[in-house]
């Protein structure tokens, strides 16, 4: 009896350990299939030659974009959007979820604060107001646009309350018998204990910034200062071709569009690569700590 | 895939524009100082700025923004905010053009420029100067955030300006003025080219020994024979009589023509019914002997069994299978399709006809508003007439006695450079009759010496072409002096025969904007189901459904826009 | 006594002070910004002196042609993708629950995560190049099975589809995490008990792993009831031609295109208001939902 269950166990657990690992292939296999279009000779690439490894190796289509000034020029705007953002967006998230995650009788206010924010999560604004108010406060092509409006994520904020407010609370008593004010025991006491919360919001903010491009194409005129998803998002998908040289032409038609396609899609998701393993494993633990709460 | 193709497209024509340039992109020198009484007199040296082309001794800033596409090319270097016209704009006007946002103007009012103008356009905001769709146009207008014109115009406008505003019998003018004031100035075009010709293959006709046709009884006849006598000699059938496609209305395989045969005018065009009124041609019962006729033709055989699954491309695969010899289609047919399908018959000739008429009135092609791009001014900008200087400056450079098109408009590199001044806009003229009569001119009198480098280029194909250099049929049979599609053109012209929609502006009317997709939608499906063999009832009832879904109040408003007009 | 309580506080309100600010200018302005739904907005006039049109506006957008079907594609496509975007990852969830090696359930997640964190601009960019008719690896590998080539991206009938499994592919890993963190709560005891009752694993499964994570499972498609109306402008602004309107436009890309290309921003604003206004409502009804029967709080 015992054996038998554990044949038809192990025989279960063969095929399930098969078919995860297929499915976990099928997750990374798209972007191994691009990238290996990318650096492939665009004879290959257009006669549809390449699978999953590179055929007729060349960087021919990597040295095209990387002479693009646009391109590293956008690559820049990304870095810095994703620095300033970032650091704005994280300390009014880590102030705001700190306010937030106190009880009512020690700050009244609470309630009323915490629906304000919660409010914007129910009903947003639409698309024109939106721009027209950002064309007002005179935001309009610059890099504040892309940073300061969507500093305040009420999701992030949420998720780190919650992760302050499962931390025992005798620290916090303790720190301010000692004479800290709140200040000091959000930098001294509660930072140091979230570090998987905090660097869950941080992922999710570098990987939004990063990420975003529509604000990019709203708010940004001029193309010579896009951030690079919004480049790219005009590059790859709507094939904009601005201010084109003759000699572009030339060297376009050498290397065939699939494969420069696919080394900027490639360049394009390659800090997210960079990055993710050093934040996932902070990440499942933060994630699941912050919104699975008992 | 979409997205590919949209790519070759876009290379094709980019090889293309590259290589016909001449043919195409033209202009005539002669035709246009002909006609110019004085364009070119003023030489900026002599003129301050309040002549036409005088320049601003304190240069002025304008401000803009620009859409542009991966059509445009520069030299080393350039690109769209420096490079010869910007540089001519600054060192002759002393206008110092600052392009403050480019954008890709591909894909029409779905581009990113479209969007960006909207954009800007929605805060407000707005450039000292700007090129604007229709729609902008209207609503900027509606806004009252455009400069009035009409006094500048006046003022600034070099007499070969004036003179290019006038060959469309001030029809671009009036679609720019507004309440009697002009808020922008069109960007000119002619849409003589748009009008269809009647193409038969010649070297069939003469195969089976067929006189020209007169009529369209005659053009039956000949479709008759091309079915039925074998003159691609395999022996076999299948030869199609009338070309057709499954959006009714093309620039190949067309049956606008066949309908304006009948005195028809379906596919968008509004007319003016005996009140005066503007009614919508495909509801007036001159459609219904028309598509009775197109019913018999299918019944017989003479069209396409399958057209209704072919688009114009798809039906254009007959040409190369010796299969087709006869249809309605552009001036440009010779360059495409037929170009390809000779390469496989070298044999193959065609000849362009007016569109002949079912009885003694002649028949009317029906042409389209050719204005799509307006050039406004701020209203809070102090120079209003820099955009008039512009537009001096343009028709003087391509086509005025100090200008040169093969520096101006095309560089010694084949860049084409007409691309880049900030105005974009050709005399209505410019091919037909300027191209066509100054190559027949030229043919006459064996003298190419009024030609401009442009025009040198037809009268170098015409005699290469005449010496058996076959490479230059398409330029022939479209400009040549004889059989071309351009001698129809004129032929149009000098009789006056051409009829423009009579509502003449891009603006969709607000139930248009809604409605016409569909209404046109119901169109064609009416005439495809009578063709293959519906009764002809289909039509009147046809007509109750398009009055019924939107047509009556679309009639009401294009009435109401008419009235704007008279005023 | 009371004004010592307000100084206490004082510091928690300077806390908050600025993102109050920004909030307000950026999300409830806006939001008050939607009154041009109900005008005939002009600019230079601005919000203050347009002339009000009370519902012309949206009679306007609701005799559009097109604009009933768009509002079908949005709930079917959304539907779609909180249907399968929680019944996908449940099932990967206990399938992982049943890997014992840690390294390698670890691994798996890695992996699966993975594509959760590419924008759609890039994904776009990568699907367009796979699915694509004449040389896309997707089509060559259904070619080796002896399948003509489908037209993923350009075919009303697989648009839909295609939009909902990539959805599904790039998402079920991040919900797969949050239902493994519920199996891994479930006490260890209940096992142990049911082992000694003999129960075999796929009496476990059923009886104490299911049960146990049910209460989650419910919040999160409780939840994601607030998402009709989203059916993924990211996704479909990225992947969607004219071809395929007639299946994929949704309400989102509608409001863009009138909004953006075609400068009609009373009716944008409208039909974005309309939108807004009903997802506030399945929102509303959803937390309450999740409130009275899974106990949930969102703070």
């Amino acid at each position: 009896m015992i054996q038998r269950a554990s044949v038809t166990r192990s025989l279960f657990n063969i095929c399930n350990l098969i078919f995860l690992i297929a499915l976990s292939l099928l997750c990374i296999l798209p972007v191994i299939q691009v990238i290996a279009v990318s650096f492939s000779s665009s004879s290959a690439a257009a006669a549809g030659l390449v699978k999953l490894w590179p055929v007729e190796f060349s960087l021919k289509s990597y040295e095209f974009i990387l002479k693009k000034k646009d391109f590293l020029g956008s690559f820049l705007i990304s870095i810095q959007r994703v620095v300033l953002g970032t650091g704005i967006s994280m300390f009014l998230t880590v102030t705001l979820g700190y306010a937030l995650s106190k009880e009512v009788k020690d700050f009244r206010m609470r309630s009323v604060y915490a629906w304000y924010f919660v409010i914007t999560i129910l009903f947003s604004g639409g698309l024109i107001p939106w721009y027209l108010t950002i064309k007002y406060t005179h935001l309009m092509d610059t890099i504040w646009a892309l940073v300061i409006p969507g500093a305040v994520t009420v999701f992030n904020v949420i998720l780190l309350l919650n992760f302050f407010r499962g931390l025992p609370k005798e620290l916090e008593e303790s720190s301010f018998i000692d004479g800290a004010n709140h200040w000091i025991t959000l930098w001294r006491i509660y930072l140091p204990l979230s570090m998987p919360a905090i660097a869950t919001v941080t992922l999710f903010t570098i990987v939004g910034h990063w990420n975003s491009w529509f604000d990019g194409l709203m708010l940004v005129n001029s193309p010579s200062h896009y951030p690079l998803a919004t480049y790219l998002q005009t590059a790859i998908i709507q094939q904009d071709f601005a201010n084109m040289r003759a000699e572009d032409v030339k060297t376009l038609s050498e290397i065939s569009d699939r494969t420069t396609r696919a080394a900027q899609i490639f360049i394009g998701a390659l800090p997210i690569m960079a990055v993710y393993p050093f934040l996932q494993k902070y990440f499942m633990t933060g994630l699941v700590m912050g919104s699975v709460k008992e | 895939m979409n997205r590919r193709k949209v790519i070759s497209t876009a290379m094709a024509c980019f090889i293309s524009v590259a290589l016909l340039t001449t043919a195409c992109s033209n202009s005539d020198n002669q035709a246009a100082s002909s006609q110019s009484p004085a364009g070119g007199k003023n030489t900026p040296t002599t003129a301050d700025a309040a002549g036409p082309l005088g320049k601003y001794e304190t240069p002025i800033d304008v401000h803009a923004v620009r859409g542009i596409n991966g059509s445009y090319k520069f030299p080393q270097g350039e690109d769209i905010g420096n490079n010869l016209w910007t540089r001519a704009y600054k060192d002759e006007l002393g206008i110092n053009l600052i392009y403050d946002w480019v954008a890709d103007n591909s894909g029409g009012s779905d581009s990113a420029f479209s969007k960006k103008l909207n954009l800007m356009i929605a805060s407000g905001e707005l450039p000292d100067i700007v090129a604007v769709n229709a729609k902008q146009f209207k609503q900027l207008a509606e806004n009252g955030q455009l400069a009035d014109l009409t006094e500048v115009f006046e003022k600034y406008a070099s007499p070969y300006t004036k003179d290019v505003a006038k060959q469309d019998g001030g029809m671009a003018m009036t679609s720019a003025t507004i309440d009697g004031k002009l808020l922008g100035i069109p960007g000119f075009n002619g849409n003589i080219t748009d009008a269809n010709v009647l193409w038969i293959r010649s070297d069939w006709m003469k195969k089976l020994n067929l006189p020209d046709p007169e009529n369209m009884q005659d053009v039956f006849n000949i479709m008759e024979a091309f079915a039925t006598k074998d003159p691609n000699g395999d022996g076999g059938k299948g030869v199609v009589g009338l070309a057709a496609n499954k959006n009714i209305y093309d620039g190949f395989a067309d049956l606008e023509s066949f309908f304006n045969a009948y005195h028809a005018n379906p596919s968008g065009t509004w007319i003016k019914d005996a009140s005066g009124q503007l009614t919508y041609g495909a509801i007036q019962p001159e459609m219904k002997p028309a598509l009775a006729k197109l019913q018999e033709l299918y019944k017989s055989g003479l069209i396409d069994k399958e057209f209704g699954a072919k688009d114009a491309a798809k039906e254009a695969e007959l040409l190369g299978q010796n299969k087709l010899g006869i249809t309605f289609g552009a001036n440009s047919n010779p360059y495409y399709p037929f170009d390809d399908a000779r390469k496989l018959n070298p044999n193959m000739d065609w000849k362009a006809y007016p569109i002949p008429s079912i009885d003694d009135k002649p028949a009317r092609p029906s042409v389209g508003f050719p204005i799509g791009t307006y050039y406004v001014v701020n209203k809070n900008y102090k120079h209003p007439e820099v955009i008039v200087k512009m537009f001096n400056m343009n028709f003087e450079k391509f086509f005025g006695e100090t200008g040169d098109w093969n520096t101006w408009g095309v560089t010694k590199d084949r860049l084409e450079a007409f691309k880049w001044p900030f105005v974009y806009g050709f005399p209505p003229n410019k091919d037909v009759p300027g191209r066509y009569e100054a190559l027949k001119n030229a043919v006459a009198s064996n003298d190419p010496s009024a030609m401009n480098g442009e025009q040198k280029a037809d009268y170098d194909a015409y005699q290469a072409f005449m010496n058996g250099d076959q490479t230059f049929w398409s330029t022939v049979r479209q400009a040549g002096p004889e059989n071309s599609s351009f001698a129809v053109l004129n032929h149009y012209k000098e009789n006056d025969l051409l009829y423009t929609n009579e509502y003449r502006t891009s603006v969709q009317t607000q139930t248009m904007t809604l409605k016409w997709s569909t209404l046109l939608n119901l169109e064609k499906e009416m005439i495809t189901k009578i063709i293959v063999g519906a009764p002809l009832d289909e039509f009147d009832k046809f007509v109750d459904n398009w009055k019924k879904s939107g047509g009556d109040q679309i009639t009401k408003e294009v009435n109401e826009w008419a009235a704007t007009q008279n005023k | 006594m009371k004004t010592g309580k307000w100084r206490r506080e004082l510091p928690l309100h300077i806390l908050v002070f600025p993102s109050i600010v920004i909030v307000f200018i950026y999300s409830y302005i806006p939001m008050f910004g939607n009154i041009i739904a109900f005008q005939d907005f002009n600019p230079i006039k601005g919000v203050f002196g347009s002339t009000w049109t009370g519902l012309t506006n949206l009679e306007y957008v609701l005799e559009m042609p097109n604009t009933y079907r768009i509002i079908w594609n949005t709930i079917y496509i959304a539907s779609m993708k909180i249907i399968l975007g929680n019944i996908v990852p449940i099932i990967i969830a206990l399938l992982l629950n049943e890997i014992r090696k840690k390294a390698v359930k670890r691994s798996i997640q890695t992996l699966i995560y993975f594509p959760y964190f590419l924008s759609w601009v890039i994904l776009a960019g990568i699907f367009i190049d796979i699915l694509s008719i004449q040389n896309g690896i997707v089509n060559q590998a259904l070619g080796w099975f002896g399948i003509d080539p489908i037209y993923f991206l350009g075919d009303n009938k697989w648009f839909p589809i295609t939009l909902v499994l990539t959805d599904t592919w790039k998402n079920f890993g991040f919900n797969t995490i949050v239902f493994l963190a519920a199996l891994t709560s479930i006490n260890p005891s209940l096992y142990e008990a049911a082992i000694i009752d003999g129960a075999n694993r796929w009496k476990q499964t059923l009886h104490i792993t299911l049960p146990g994570i049910l209460p989650i499972v419910i919040l999160m498609t409780t939840l994601s009831l607030g998402n009709v109306l989203n059916a993924g402008f990211d996704q479909v602004f990225n992947l969607y031609s004219p071809q395929v309107y007639e299946s994929g436009d949704i309400l989102d890309t509608l409001i863009y295109r009138i909004g953006v290309s075609d400068a009609q921003y009373g009716p944008a604003t409208a039909i974005g208001l309309l939108k807004s206004f009903v997802s506030f409502l399945l929102i509303s009804v959803s937390y309450w939902l999740a409130y009275r029967f899974a106990n949930y709080r969102i703070f």
